[in-house]
């Protein structure tokens, strides 16, 4: 214990651990899953540009919340790891027990518009308080129109407010062209397949940057375009899938292929969401942004805890290293996990959902940790049919500023997603990804309207397949 | 993993304070590729009889009746045992493809392709020892016989089967160099996808089912572009200017030749009246509600072309000394009474359809034989060779030999040139045997690429059921393509018969979790119907063919049912594929297999070809008659870069 009147003065918190815990079950049953104990994080954030007033002392620091034993630049490893046993899932806390996995701690991002881009966050001050649900479930105005941007329900009060919003805008920009690569390892610490490709996505609805605003014309029954087109390995070069999202999310989304074997571009069925795309990948296509789905293709939504969460939402990228490449550590050889830095995130949602609309899908149950305060996806652990544990989805966001260099996005720094790991409790295996600057054929883009034409339609995927 | 992504530009990236991604200018050059293995293995102990080592007559001592002097005269012939070799391998080859990949700017790409095949299976097997594999005959130069960007030799061949650039501006697609075009809802059915011609060298179309025409189809040099309309309809128009190029056969005596080794194809002829052509086609796709549609056109030369007979050229032309010889007087009998190909020197050089060669048809019996397995009129073929190619002057050699035989058999013995009508197996017969005198005979055809016009419609649409339901999405396409005025290859192997053909597909995908610890089961069944043609483009008048009969035809066209389903582990390292096609004529072939890709770098594939005919084997009326020695298995061992 320190002593009293020196480095204890940072150590007390103003609210004993109870409070938080107490303020969240109290929320929860009211029926309250907006952010902040003291009282609207966005409220707050609103009023002074900053949210850490929604929040008790112990829910910002880590260094209060384990009483000193874990301080901002520590890293968390097998050794402490549980001191926060209750800020990390389960996946991860097994996988720094045992794995050799390791997390650095740096401090909480209070500003919002770090954690996301500025013009989202304009959109949803703007908009706030027009968000409602029509009588099939999709997202409108108060008027009845599709949504026009930002999020809807800035502060929720039922957990599918959180998933819709989520679902309307997974990368809060109009339209991005993610240059990712992928390294699929396996149980012992072989990268046994490395892909790399583009992700691209555009918003047809809601749009805040993009013109024309808030829809695009002729699109107005659909939500986003999405494609995947894959450049590297040599099998797969110019392989390409294109989804078309409908805006009512009780649809399942069109999709196309381009398969090099068949040089044309064919019609796909759309729901077998929960296979890999490609060997030795564990990502579904159900998993993306842990919201891959339309959310109304999920059910039974229920918050089953509130609470603090290790997350990585800054830090995530650097100028230091060529083409954005991200450092390794832990597992059998050394190579399994990203290099993260994490954060004491206040306010996480937990949500449970069922795959109602998949009856064979290998997935019983899905838990997504929701940073209540943007309403990102942090973490998702799913369930097997047994309901045993099975995969886990694990994001890391960033303003893509470290101080030194910054890529811009219009007049703010880009915000996005930079790495990502996806887990196979069951068997070990391991797939990461991160978002480059570039790889072959493809480069990063955020906002750019020629996206559409380049990525996003049928013409487009036949002219990258080779 | 060993970075070949070159830089060339100076694309330092963003790393520079409030720099733009978007503006950083590069040219990167990306290069890929693999070597493979290829290996098959024949698990039959039938030989490919298209070819001389496979000829069911080598060796075997054949009843022979021609005539001499207006005499009968019977003995027998035998084709040389000696050519009779087996083989235990069908492919030996060793392939390498190099992609360059080229980011030129933001709307212009670069992609070559380089092909080379070593194929060694002149040196593993005797079978097929010395065949000359890639240097047809199609006069692009450099001994090529392949496409226009191809060089080869006799047994190695190096092409670039893409070679273009891509131009994207906006809602405008071009491509212009070398390429592919495939066109179409159906696979492997080829009703939309009649844009280029298929390269039936290498491993024929008895690759994986799963990769279709990918490595066959017949690139040539054009301009491709498209341009999408927004709106509710989603239209795009897609249209190209393709030189012509035109489907490329195996060569005689290769393991998987698909013509008799006894004849010559002259591709030379045909081709050099159309090489220069360009062929041109549109296409329109667009939806309506929940319905994918298409319609389009296409204007070009019929890349399969047609044969004919044609003039025998080159050395060995029919020996017109033998005929007028024999005709005139005794003879020449060898020891034992058998007229085994005497050598008479070649001193009457007569034009014929014919050659003598000693790799030629022997006997009336093979030819007949041939005939019926070629889907051809042996009879009426022979009527249109001596009426068309009539063999030297009234009546010394054929129309006189024709005339002798048919009044031997009780037939007419006074026709004139040019109409000479044998309808009977015996007086055939007599005339065939009489000339096989002369020689072994090589037949000539000649190959042409008839200008058609195709158009074609169709449309898909996904269902939607109840989750887990056998409708819910279950992906239903139709392709219709009508060809007027189509040209075919006639059964005597005269001027091609002409009709109107349409072509229709069916068919039905469906992905089905039949376990939630496997990924989806892929299944897909397809129905094509062919109104005047079969599957390899025979002419329906030309099918259910028996030796030393003229074909009876098969009405109300062709009809096939075709259902593949490939199954992967769940981590996608394995994929298990089966694939079946029949003609519901008693013509099968299965295709299962495994894809093992154990790594980046590696993969391996074990398919097998398992072609059976349950069909009377005294008639030839399924696609598998004639084909069945193909039963292999296949490996393919792959390293990509």
């Amino acid at each position: 214990m320190p002593a009293k009147g020196t480095e204890a003065m940072v150590l007390i918190p103003r609210f004993d651990r109870d409070y938080s815990r107490r303020a969240f079950l109290e929320n929860s049953a009211k029926g309250l899953f907006r952010a902040g104990v003291l009282g609207s994080a966005w409220a707050m954030f609103a009023k002074t540009g900053c949210s850490a007033a929604a929040y008790p002392d112990e829910l910002l620091s880590v260094e209060v919340y384990t009483k000193g034993r874990i301080k901002n630049g520590d890293t968390i490893d097998a050794n402490n790891v549980d001191y926060v046993k209750d800020l990390v899932d389960g996946v991860r806390y097994q996988q720094i027990k045992t794995l050799g996995r390791k997390m650095v701690v740096v401090p909480t991002t209070h500003d919002m518009n770090k954690l996301m881009p500025p013009p989202y966050i304009a959109a949803t001050l703007r908009n706030q308080g027009q968000g409602a649900f029509d009588a099939k479930g999709n997202v409108v105005t108060k008027d009845g129109k599709l949504w026009i941007g930002g999020n809807p329900f800035p502060e929720p009060k039922t957990p599918i407010e959180i998933i819709a919003a989520h679902t309307l805008s997974w990368g809060r920009h109009d339209s991005s062209v993610y240059a990712f690569k992928e390294q699929d390892i396996d149980e012992h610490g072989n990268v046994n397949y490395q892909y790399t490709g583009a992700w691209a996505e555009l918003a047809t609805a809601g749009r805040i940057t993009l013109d024309p605003k808030p829809y695009m014309h002729d699109h107005e029954d659909k939500l986003r375009y999405q494609s995947v087109i894959w450049s590297k390995p040599e099998d797969m070069k110019g392989m390409g899938f294109l989804n078309i999202w409908h805006y009512d999310q009780s649809v399942f989304p069109d999709l196309y292929g381009y398969l090099p074997e068949f040089k044309r571009v064919r019609k796909f069925p759309t729901n077998q969401r929960f296979e890999t795309l490609n060997p030795g990948s564990q990502l579904y296509l159900s998993d993306a942004w842990a919201a891959g789905d339309p959310f109304m293709t999920w059910g039974e939504y229920k918050v089953v805890k509130r609470g603090p969460l290790l997350a990585g939402v800054s830090r995530g990228w650097t100028s230091e290293t060529e083409n954005w490449a991200h450092p390794t550590h832990g597992g059998p050889a050394g190579n399994m996990f990203w290099d993260t830095y994490v954060e004491m995130v206040p306010e996480t949602v937990v949500i449970e959902s069922l795959p109602v609309m998949y009856p064979r899908a290998p997935i019983g149950k899905k838990h997504v940790w929701f940073d209540a305060r943007t309403g990102l996806p942090l973490v998702m652990v799913s369930y097997d049919r047994r309901g045993d544990m099975f995969r886990s989805f694990e994001g890391a966001y960033s303003v893509y500023d470290d101080g030194k260099a910054r890529v811009m996005d219009g007049a703010d720094p880009y915000w996005s997603w930079c790495l990502v790991h996806a887990y196979n409790v069951q068997t070990g295996r391991m797939t990461r990804l991160e978002q480059l600057a570039e790889v072959p054929g493809h480069k990063m883009h955020v906002n750019d309207p020629d996206i559409y034409e380049k990525y996003l339609t049928v013409s487009a995927l036949q002219s990258r397949g080779t | 993993m060993k970075k070949r992504h070159i830089v060339l530009g100076a694309a330092t990236i963003a790393l520079l304070s409030g720099m733009d991604i978007q503006s950083a200018k590069a040219i990167d050059l990306q290069i890929s590729g693999f070597v493979r293995q290829e290996i098959a293995v024949k698990i039959t102990g039938q030989r490919n009889q298209n070819n001389q080592a496979g000829d069911p007559y080598n060796g075997v001592v054949t009843p022979w009746t021609g005539i001499s002097a207006g005499a009968g005269l019977t003995g027998t012939t035998t084709r040389p045992a000696s050519y009779s070799k087996d083989n235990t391998f069908n492919q030996f080859d060793t392939r390498f493809e190099l992609n360059l990949d080229s980011h030129l700017s933001d709307s212009l790409t670069a992609h070559v392709k380089l092909r080379g095949v070593y194929n060694e299976i002149g040196r593993v097997e005797d079978a097929f020892r010395g065949t000359n594999f890639y240097g047809g005959s199609f006069g692009y130069g450099h001994n090529s016989g392949g496409n226009l960007l191809e060089v080869t030799s006799k047994d190695a061949m190096l092409d670039l089967p893409s070679a273009y650039v891509d131009y994207n501006n906006g809602a405008l697609w071009l491509r212009a160099g070398n390429q592919q075009i495939a066109w179409g809802e159906a696979l492997f059915f080829r009703v939309a996808d009649q844009v280029d011609g298929i390269d039936l060298r290498r491993h024929s179309v008895l690759g994986v089912a799963g990769e279709e025409y990918s490595d066959t189809r017949v690139p040539s040099p054009g301009l491709r572009g498209s341009y999408h309309f927004e709106g509710d309809n989603d239209i795009t128009i897609e249209a190209y200017a393709q030189k012509f190029s035109p489907t490329i056969l195996p060569a005689l005596n290769d393991p998987y030749n698909p013509i008799p080794s006894q004849f010559y194809i002259d591709d030379r002829e045909g081709y050099d009246k159309v090489s220069g052509e360009m062929n041109f086609g549109a296409k329109i796709t667009g939806s309506i509600a929940d319905y994918g549609l298409a319609a389009f056109a296409m204007f070009e030369h019929d890349a399969n072309g047609v044969f004919q007979w044609a003039t025998a050229r080159n050395a060995g032309p029919l020996n017109g000394q033998a005929l007028s010889t024999y005709f005139g007087g005794a003879l020449p009998t060898n020891a034992g009474g058998t007229y085994n190909n005497p050598a008479v020197p070649a001193t009457n050089v007569l034009s014929s359809a014919f050659t003598t060669n000693p790799t030629g048809v022997y006997s009336a019996q093979e030819w007949f034989h041939y005939a019926a397995m070629s889907r051809l009129d042996g009879i009426n073929g022979l009527n249109t060779s001596l009426n068309n190619f009539p063999i030297g002057s009234v009546p010394a050699a054929g129309l006189g030999v024709a005339n002798a035989c048919s009044a031997a058999n009780g037939g007419a013995g006074n026709w004139g040139a040019g109409q000479i009508n044998i309808t009977d197996k015996a007086t055939a017969t007599c005339i065939l045997n009489t000339f096989f005198f002369s020689g072994s005979l090589t037949g000539f055809l000649s190959r042409e690429y008839p200008y058609q016009k195709i158009f074609g419609t169709s449309i898909n649409h996904i269902f939607e059921g109840t989750p887990d339901s056998f409708l819910d999405q279950l992906i239903a396409r139709v392709e219709v393509s009508y060809t007027p005025n189509k040209k075919f290859t006639a059964a005597d192997l005269g001027p091609p018969k002409v009709h109107g053909e349409y072509q229709i597909a069916g068919i039905l995908e469906k992905y089905y979790k039949f376990s939630t610890d496997f990924p989806a089961t892929y299944m897909v069944g397809q129905y094509l119907h062919k109104s005047k043609s079969d599957i390899f483009g025979r002419y329906t008048g030309n099918l259910d063919t028996a030796p030393g009969y003229s074909p009876k035809g098969q009405t109300g066209g062709t009809n096939y049912f075709a259902f593949a389903m490939q199954q992967p582990s769940p981590t996608l390292k394995y994929r298990f594929d089966f694939t079946m096609l029949s003609d519901a004529q008693g013509g099968w072939l299965f295709q299962p297999g495994v894809k093992y890709k154990p790594s980046e770098h590696l993969q391996f594939d074990l398919y097998s070809n398992l072609v059976y005919s349950t069909a009377s084997a005294n008639t030839y009326t399924n696609f598998a008659q004639g084909a069945e020695w193909a039963r292999e298995v296949f490996v393919r061992a792959t390293y990509y870069f």
